[in-house]
Order: structure tokens, then sequence, then C-alpha cells
């Protein structure tokens, strides 16, 4: 059975999300801070009337931030009844992955968080990481996002 | 998937039932000849009984018939009601309902080991009741429900005026006959005769038909066949006939359109009063029924009679409600939202077009806009429910609550119709509870000491809501021993919040109830009756936006007030800048805004800062630095907004007032979380999101880090 993922890119690796759990993609929108969360929350948004915030992963894992521009792509996610989006640099892509091309996570330096890495997939010389995006922003994670509590 | 959704229906269908049966059962505790009372309780179990037994609950199902049975018996007047009686059907309420509560929560197995024993009880009250017939009392159920069901679901009902020639009878027709002839074809359910053409006695002509009809039938036989028994009278353009179909108005053979008329009216419609006795006693404060049974001009039965078909009326009504998902209420209301706003935006691109197409498009825009605010209203409005739901379910609690202290208490409710915020019923729940339960418990005397003060011994607490100046009030009052206001000024002065010779008045010292563990220590809740966390009451008050307050007489009793706003969905809003981002403040919180200078500043320790409004300072609480937002310059922000925070006045410093507006406030929780000192997002013209500060939380924020403003204050 393969599966199709669609693929981003933070600097210059390539992640991918099973397509299923995207709701929608929408453009760059201009958001409005929330005051006392952690930095990973760049704020709220409004799509159509629903208000939900923009995660950036690259916080999460702990690359660079990065100025945002026409290119930057907002991921609509529902997870655990709740709507949120995860902005990236850019789409690339969407494939099917074959259960062959998928592999286990490597072991890697203790300072990578591999516990939202659900795997990897190797396909032609792309190496994409593929998320467990439960895990990345579930609810216990929102606690933690209190910052000043 | 089918049988998810029939189950979610039967829930709610079922939840709505037990609330039905558990009102009724108290109000046959008061009124227990009331047959109407007793007829609702037999359908709620009848339901139940038929429901339960779809979805394969048998124990419930099975259980509910023999209820059904002992109702029977009580309906046929064979068994009467008593107190414990009444008792007992609780009871037997309690249990069937916490069967189904863990039924919808997917453990339909527990709580059923409790059923053989009451069941073993129902049989014992019925086998007491009627030994001899047996096979009596099961028949009419079967015939007087689901066979009388059946048989009015069935036909169609038309509405037949009638009016005819005067010299009809010499035509050799007879108005009689028609009537005997559609007696034939249908069930006649009413006739009306008008006699307004009647003249006085002595002008009659024998000869001459005076009268006219309305009649109401019931027929499963085609319109053509009811339109052929007046094929002969027809033909004369003098007589005129009108059959109307007006099935669509009866549900279970009850006019459905009495509901929502007046009793007025309908007394009007049935011919029994005049409009002219109904315009004279309306003109008096008073229920009409009453009036006019004051005054004679109808009787006892007959007003009871229609009382009980406009009951009816509404009973059947009630049931036409569609359940929704509050979800998709809510996708819808979101909707509708972006659809203003994006109505909003066109109107403003299409103001800037050239006058000769804006002028062809005339009032179109405005139109469109008018319909969609309307359109978003109607919207907000199927958010709201009347609160009745919830002021019977304490009634229920009262009854308990009296019976385990050795209280007579009775439970008041007015103003059950009143609509409240969906969101707003369930918050408003606890406090209410807790206040109820105070009333009950330190409010309210034994019986003994009321009746040597004087009162009856029956305490009465009365439950009222209504809607005034865009607010929803909610007055609980009992006429217990009221609050020991002196006692109130010593605990104050003990816990150093007011001087030895301060005489506040009584509703500030009533106030210092509220203030976290004050009313908690014994002393004084044993002399002024008031008992815990009356914090925590006027907490969750003011988390809805709304207020409370309290007014005592001592020996007479304590009235709370709860002012609500109408919707938490829409709020006024003050929209201002600090640094880049904008915030909106509720109009409701806003005493007044100033320009923020060196003259009406002063600073603390060097750290606290106050500003001068009127006589006093108040703490003042720089936004910026508050919310953690970076700022272009270095000084301090120009303007400050006087808030009330109820716990004391703040000035807040913004950069900027912008706009005030009524803004859609959403939650953020449902796809975030709380967050301090934010009330939640409002969607600002742009699409954008403003974030609505809660002024509670930015207090708390602020006197949480720090502590100097305490001492100022």
């Amino acid at each position: 059975m393969e599966e199709q993922y669609i693929t981003f890119y933070l600097d210059d690796e390539e992640y991918g999300i099973e397509i299923n759990k995207i709701r929608e993609i929408i453009g760059y929108r201009r958001f409005t801070r929330v005051p006392g969360v952690k930095d990973i929350v760049k704020g709220m948004v409004n799509l159509r009337g629903v208000i939900f915030p923009i995660f950036d992963l690259r916080l999460k894992f702990n690359l660079p931030p990065k100025e945002y521009n026409k290119f930057s792509v907002i991921f609509v996610l529902e997870i655990a009844g709740r709507i949120m989006g995860i902005i990236v640099d850019t789409t690339s892509d969407v494939i099917s992955l074959s259960p062959a091309e998928i592999l286990p996570t490597p072991r890697l330096s203790p300072s990578i968080r591999t516990e939202y890495i659900k795997a990897v997939a190797q396909q032609d010389d792309r190496l994409i990481i593929l998320l467990d995006l439960e895990r990345i922003l579930d609810e216990k994670e929102l606690e933690e996002l209190d910052a000043t509590a | 998937m089918e049988q998810d959704e029939l189950l979610q229906i039967y829930f709610s269908e079922a939840e709505e039932l037990l609330q039905t049966m558990e009102h009724s059962l108290m109000t046959l505790e008061s009124d227990p000849q009331n047959q109407s009372v007793i007829n609702e309780v037999f359908r709620a179990m009848h339901t139940m009984k038929s429901s339960s037994a779809m979805l394969g609950f048998t124990q419930l199902s099975e259980h509910t018939h023999l209820l059904e049975n002992l109702m029977e018996r009580i309906r046929s007047k064979q068994l009467s009601i008593t107190q414990n009686l009444v008792s007992f059907l609780l009871e037997n309420h309690d249990l069937i309902k916490s069967a189904v509560e863990s039924a919808a929560q997917g453990k339909p197995d527990v709580g059923l080991d409790a059923f053989p024993a009451m069941a073993e009880k129902v049989k014992r009250f019925l086998g007491l009741a009627a030994e001899q017939e047996e096979g009596r009392v099961t028949a009419p159920i079967t015939t007087g429900m689901s066979g009388g069901q059946k048989e009015s679901s069935k036909g169609s009902y038309y509405e037949i005026n009638m009016r005819f020639r005067k010299d009809i009878f010499q035509t050799g027709q007879d108005p009689l006959m028609l009537l005997y002839e559609l007696g034939d074809l249908a069930e006649i359910i009413s006739v009306e005769t008008d006699l307004s053409s009647l003249p006085p006695f002595m002008e009659m002509d024998p000869f001459q038909l005076y009268l006219a009809w309305r009649l109401l039938i019931k027929t499963d036989r085609p319109l053509s066949t009811i339109e052929k028994v007046f094929v002969f009278v027809q033909e004369d353009e003098l007589n005129q006939i009108s059959i109307r179909d007006v099935s669509s108005h009866f549900r279970d053979g009850v006019d459905t359109r009495m509901a929502n008329k007046p009793l007025g009216e309908i007394l009007i419609d049935q011919k029994l009063v005049s409009e002219q006795e109904i315009q004279e006693v309306l003109t008096q404060q008073k229920k009409v029924g009453e009036a006019l049974l004051e005054k004679g001009k109808i009787s006892p039965a007959e007003l009871n009679n229609i009382v009980d078909l406009q009951e009816k009326s509404r009973a059947v009504l009630r049931k036409s409600t569609v359940r929704v998902d509050t979800d998709k209420l809510d996708q819808l209301a979101n909707m509708v939202e972006e659809m203003t706003i994006q109505l909003a935006r066109i109107s403003a691109i299409l103001g800037d077009l050239p006058p000769d197409v804006t002028r062809k498009l005339g009032s179109e825009p405005d139109s469109l806009n008018r319909i969609g605010r309307e359109v978003q209203e109607q919207v907000m409005r199927l958010r709201m429910f009347p609160i009745e739901g919830t002021f019977q379910r304490f009634q229920r609690m009262a009854r308990d609550l009296a019976r385990e202290q050795h209280k007579q208490i009775k439970i008041i409710l007015g103003g059950g119709e009143t609509e409240l915020d969906k969101d707003v019923i369930e918050h408003i729940n606890d406090p209410l509870t807790h206040i109820i339960r105070n009333c009950i418990g330190h409010g309210i005397e034994v019986p003994d000491e009321r009746k040597q003060s004087g009162k009856s011994p029956e305490g009465i607490i009365n439950l009222n809501a209504y809607q005034q100046e865009g607010k929803i009030y909610i007055k609980i009052s009992d006429d217990g021993r009221g609050i020991d206001a002196e006692a109130v000024r010593q605990k104050a002065i003990e816990r150093g919040l007011i001087k030895e010779n301060d005489q506040p008045l009584p509703e500030e010292i009533y106030k210092f109830l509220f203030i976290p563990g004050f009313s908690t220590a014994k002393k004084v809740s044993s002399i002024s009756g008031r008992g815990v966390g009356m914090d925590v009451v006027q907490n969750n008050i003011q988390q809805l936006g709304g207020t409370i307050d309290i007014f005592s007489e001592k020996g007479k009793g304590t009235t709370f007030v709860i002012k609500l706003p109408l919707t938490l969905a829409v709020i006024d809003g003050m929209y201002v800048g600090v640094g880049a981002d904008i915030f909106v403040i509720p109009l409701l919180t806003v005493l007044s805004t100033a320009k923020l200078e060196k003259g009406n500043l002063k600073t603390i320790e060097g750290k606290g800062e106050v500003v001068r409004l009127g006589d006093s300072y108040v703490p003042l609480i720089h936004l910026d630095r508050l919310l953690g937002i970076e700022r272009r310059q270095t000084d301090t922000e120009p303007l400050v907004v006087f808030v009330s925070s109820e716990k004391r006045i703040l000035g807040l410093g913004v950069d900027e007032i912008l706009d005030h507006q009524q803004v859609v406030i959403k939650n953020l929780e449902k796809n975030f979380r709380r967050i301090s000192g934010i009330a939640g997002g409002a969607i600002m013209p742009d699409g954008s999101v403003a974030l609505v500060l809660d002024v509670y939380g930015l207090d708390h924020l602020f006197f949480g880090r720090n502590r100097v403003h305490e001492l100022v204050h």
C-alpha cells in the first residue's frame, strides 16, 4: 500500500507529512502575536471565521529563525480536534511512498529531537523526514507552551 | 454510523424526557390532581419505553413499561398521588437517568443491577393498588397511547367556513343536512356557530337563516369527496363555502397554532369572549385569563379547557424542534460572519468606483449588507436557549435539600422563557447552584424558627430571569433570615479591610463576602448565614462578563442579582493600538480615557506607577510591558484607558485609541488554549485577528506579579 505524503523544506531539509492530515494549504498571511507564549507559537490567524494558532517548526527543530516571504506556506492541520497551522518555507511536492521506501528512524546524535520523527524515507537520492504530527503538537505540548505559567 | 446517529438522538431525547418527567413529577407534588401533568409523565414514560426498546436497551424499556402501567393506574384514578409515590417515582427517574447516562458513556451494562429490586417495588405498588383487575390495566395503554396516536396521524384536517344566503330554505337546501353528511364522511372536531348576524328576537324571520358555521373536520377521504357535499349549494354565488386543508397545523391531533398565540386571541377565535372584552382586561395589569374570570366573562371550566388545549399545543410544538450539533451552528455562524466581512469589503471597493457605476448600483449594496447583518443576528439567536431547563433542575435540588435538612421550601420560578446564550447557560449552572444551596442551607430557617418570627413555615425562594436594558437579569431571593450586616462589618474590621469607625453602606458591606476566604470564616457564616465560596461565584459570573450584587435585610431575606450580557458572542469593543499590535477592550469595562502626562502620573517606591483619575490615583498598567510588546519609542504610552475590573479601577496605557465597534468574540481555547489576560479573538474588518483583553485577567496577571499596588489601594 503506497501512501501519499506532502513534502516541504525547512532550510535544506525535506520533511514529509501524510497528506490526509492536511485540511488545506494557504498562503502566508499576517498573524496576530499572542502575549505570554513560547516563540514556537507565531500567532493567531483567521480562516473563514475560524481562529487558530500558527506554529513554526523551525523553532521546534532548533533551526535558525527566518523571515517569512511570499514563498512561505501555511499547512492547516487538524490534530486531536484542534485546528492549527504550521508555517514552512515552501512546499515541494506530493509523493507516493511504498513501505519499502520507509525506513525506521536512524540513530542520531542526542541533540536531535527524534521523538517527533516517525520515520525517514528514501526515494532516489532524496532523504525525507516523516513527521509524527500528533506528537509534535499534542495537548501536552500545548500546555508546555505556556511559558509564563 | 447510522446506529450511532440513532443513539445520539436517543440520548438527547432521553435527557429531555427525563427532564420533563422530573419537572412534571414535582409539579404533581403540589398539584396532584392535574390531569394534564399526569398525562405528560405518562407520555414521557411511554416514549422512553418505545425508544429504549427500539435501541435494544431491554432493561430500561421493561422498567419504563412497568412505570407506564403505574402511571396508567394514576391516570385512571385507581391510584392517587401521594408525596411518597412522587418520591418513589423520582427515585425511579434517577435510576433510569443514571442508567441512560452510563449508556451514553458507552457503558450500557453499568447501573442495571438496581433495576430488579426497583421493579419489584413497582410491582408491589401495582399489586397493592388494584389486585383484581390486572387485565384491564394494561388494556387502555395500548388504545390510549399507541392506538390513539396512530389514528390521529392518519387523515387530513380541513377547516370549512360556511355562510349561506339568508333565504336558503326557499331553495330547498338545508345546512343541517350538509352537517349530517359531513358527519358521516369525517370526524367533526369542532363546530363554531357565528351568531353575529342574528337580529333581535322581535325582528327575526323564522324562514331566514342567520347563522354561519366554521367546522374543523378530520378525515382520510380525499378533498374531492368533501367538496362533493357542497356541490349543490356551491353553484349559488350567494353561498360562501370555503374548504381549507389545515393539516399542516395539526400534529397528533393538536392545533399547533395555539402554541404561539396569546390566550386572549384564542378566546376570541373560539368566540368565548369578544375582542372588546379582551381589550378591557388588557388595560389591567393582570393575566388575561384571571381578569376574565374575575369579571365573570368566562367560566372556569371554559378557561381551563382552553388553557389545556394551549398547553397541549405547546407540548406538541416543542417536539417539532430540530436538534443540531452545536459545531454545525458554530460553523454556520463563522461562515455568516465571514460573509458579512466580505460584504463590507465589497462595499468599500464599490465606494471607490466612478459615480455612474455606483449610481447604477443604487441602494442594492446597502440592502445586501443589511440582509447580511440580519442573517448574522438570526444565526446568533440560534445559540439562544430558554433558561427554563436550568431553573427546573434547581427545583429538584431544592426539594431534596429541603427534605434532608427538614425544612419546608417552595421554589417559585419565573421568566423561564428568557433566552440565554448556550455557553452562558452552561456556565451559569454552577454559580446558581451555589447560591441556591446557600439560600437553603443558611438563608431559610427551619419551620419552628420561622413560626417564631411570624413567618409561614414554608420558606420561599424566588428564581426569576428577565431581560432589561440589554442585559439578562437573574434574581434569586429567599425570605430567610438575611445577612447580619453588622457581623460582616466587624469581620471586615478584624481583617483590617476597614477602620474601626468606618460605616460603609450595606451594599458595600455585602461586597466583602466576595473577598476570597472572607465568607468561609466560620464566625461570619454562622451569624450571617452565608456559607462558603462566594468569591468563586463572583469569579464565575465575571468570567461570563457579568456582575453580581447582594441585597439583604436582616430577618426578612436576601436577594442576589446577577447581571449578564445578552450574549457572549458579541461585545462592544474599543480598538486600541499598542506598538504595532491592535487590541480590543470590552467597552463595558471602559470608564473613561485621558492623556497620560507627567502631571497626572506618580510613582510609588520608584516602581509602581499610579495615574490620577478624578480625586484618586489608580494603578497604571503599561500594556506593552505587561504583554511583552516591543515598542519603537522608549517613552511611555501617550494615552490611558480607565477600566473597571470589579476589584478596582485600572489605568491601561496605550498608544492609540482607534475605534468603537461591535465585535464577535471567539474563544481561543477551541484550537489553542486559554491565555492569561486575553478573553478571546475578534476578527477585524481586514480579516486579521485582534485579541480581546480580559480586564479581570489583566488585573490578575499584573497584581500576581506586582505587590506594590496592592499596598497602594
